[in-house]
């Protein structure tokens, strides 16, 4: 499939994310992890590395694309923003691992996001494992929100905190979870 | 970790994202870094009325286009760069031309003085004040520059690092001119021009390290 064909579909999906519409950004992402996996796991088999590192780089962009959300401008193409991203975060890993880019041609993402590989590996992280890193009233919220399903009303009475409150935590929560894969991510056990 | 876990977790919160956000942060490090760059002018050197009063006032014109363009057109790129897949080659091709402009200038100012008055011209003044205050100053312009920074998605973080360090040293010397206004074309053209550069060059150096996120 041309990425390029689908860039007004992705486009659209972006809008709608920004202006607050979550299925729409689920959506968006689940389109766009095979594509990355694909991108990833073609660029490091170069050298030598494997699918769970594809893995770890696919789940990094994926939350830089959330987590920088702000960056993308609205008038702007999402296709080329998305590959800078991917591009970006695979120069990094190079970087963490001390691998020189020279001796690893990166190829313009282009071609590469239009492949796709569907089916996953696990990464090494653990959902759990980094839940419990955070502070209770985050992990709390983030497991009444996202683990039980519940509206923000619903946990806001399930928890005894505000709706306002539960907003903030899981906000905040994503966020430190966000970086909390960061800096458990990808490159870490080359030290 | 599953992907798709992840996936459901970053969309359990999905917030409208207002557009400004960063345009209005990046104002306020700028304005933060000039202050800082001021600030510790003032506290270093202190503000001298009469040298400014006795300044030549096409060589204050002259620093002051070169100052604002730069900052103008580097504020431009970091903008417009800080937003993954965003060209920025306007900006990048305004920042070389004048640079190279007032490179050009100084040197044009060198050659047409007469020579036996040249070294004086270049070497009277206290020109390491220029060399040591410039780079000085524009450290905090800098740090201001790489907070807001951080807070986007640089992707070219070396070329991002250089112009970040531009418009610092550019700063630094504005802030550094309010004490001692370049005294001839010569002067500045080279006491300026090359602790900028040195900025930029620094600035490149600490990019992929202090622009990562």
């Amino acid at each position: 499939m041309d990425a390029r064909a689908e860039e007004p579909e992705l486009r659209a999906l972006m809008l709608a994310g920004l202006d607050g519409d979550a299925s729409a950004h689920v959506a968006l992402l689940k389109r766009l992890s095979p594509r990355l996996r694909a991108y990833f796991k073609n660029q490091l088999q170069r050298i030598g590395r494997g699918p769970v590192e594809a893995e770890d780089l696919t789940q990094e962009t994926l939350i830089a694309v959330h987590t920088r959300r702000h960056m993308y401008a609205r008038t702007q193409l999402f296709t080329p923003w998305v590959q800078a991203i991917a591009r970006y975060k695979l120069v990094d890993y190079l970087r963490r691992t001390k691998i020189s880019a020279r001796d690893m041609p990166i190829d313009e993402v282009q071609e590469e996001l239009s492949e796709e590989e569907p089916v996953g590996t696990d990464s090494r992280l653990d959902v759990e494992s980094l839940l419990v890193q955070l502070p209770v009233k985050m992990r709390r919220a983030i497991e009444l929100v996202r683990l039980k399903g519940l509206t923000t009303t619903e946990a806001a009475a399930a928890s005894g905190m505000s709706q306002s409150a539960i907003k903030v935590s899981v906000h905040r929560g994503v966020k430190a979870l966000a970086r909390l894969v960061e800096r458990e991510g990808v490159g870490r056990e080359d030290r | 970790m599953k992907t798709d876990e992840l996936i459901e977790t970053l969309g359990t919160m999905v917030e409208r994202v207002e557009g400004r956000s960063f345009r209005n942060a990046f104002i306020v490090a700028l304005v933060i870094g000039v202050a800082l760059a001021v600030c510790a002018m003032q506290a270093l050197l202190g503000t001298s009325t009469s040298a400014l009063r006795q300044s030549h006032v096409g060589l204050m014109i002259l620093t002051v286009v070169f100052v604002v363009g730069v900052v103008a057109a580097g504020s431009s790129y970091l903008l417009r760069a800080a937003h993954p897949g965003m060209a920025a080659r306007t900006p990048i091709a305004l920042l070389v031309l004048l640079v190279l402009a007032f490179l050009c200038a100084g040197v044009a100012g060198i050659l047409a003085v007469d020579p036996a008055t040249r070294s004086e011209m270049i070497f009277g003044p206290p020109w390491t004040i220029c060399v040591m205050c410039i780079p000085f100053f524009a450290i905090g312009p800098f740090i201001a520059f790489a907070w807001v920074l951080r807070q986007g998605a640089p992707t070219k973080l070396r070329a991002m690092g250089a112009v970040a360090g531009l418009v610092a040293g550019v700063i630094g010397a504005g802030a550094c001119a309010l004490h001692m206004p370049g005294p001839s074309l010569p002067f500045i053209g080279l006491w300026y021009t090359g602790p900028i550069l040195i900025c930029a060059l620094l600035g490149a150096l600490l990019g992929p390290r202090v622009l990562r996120w």
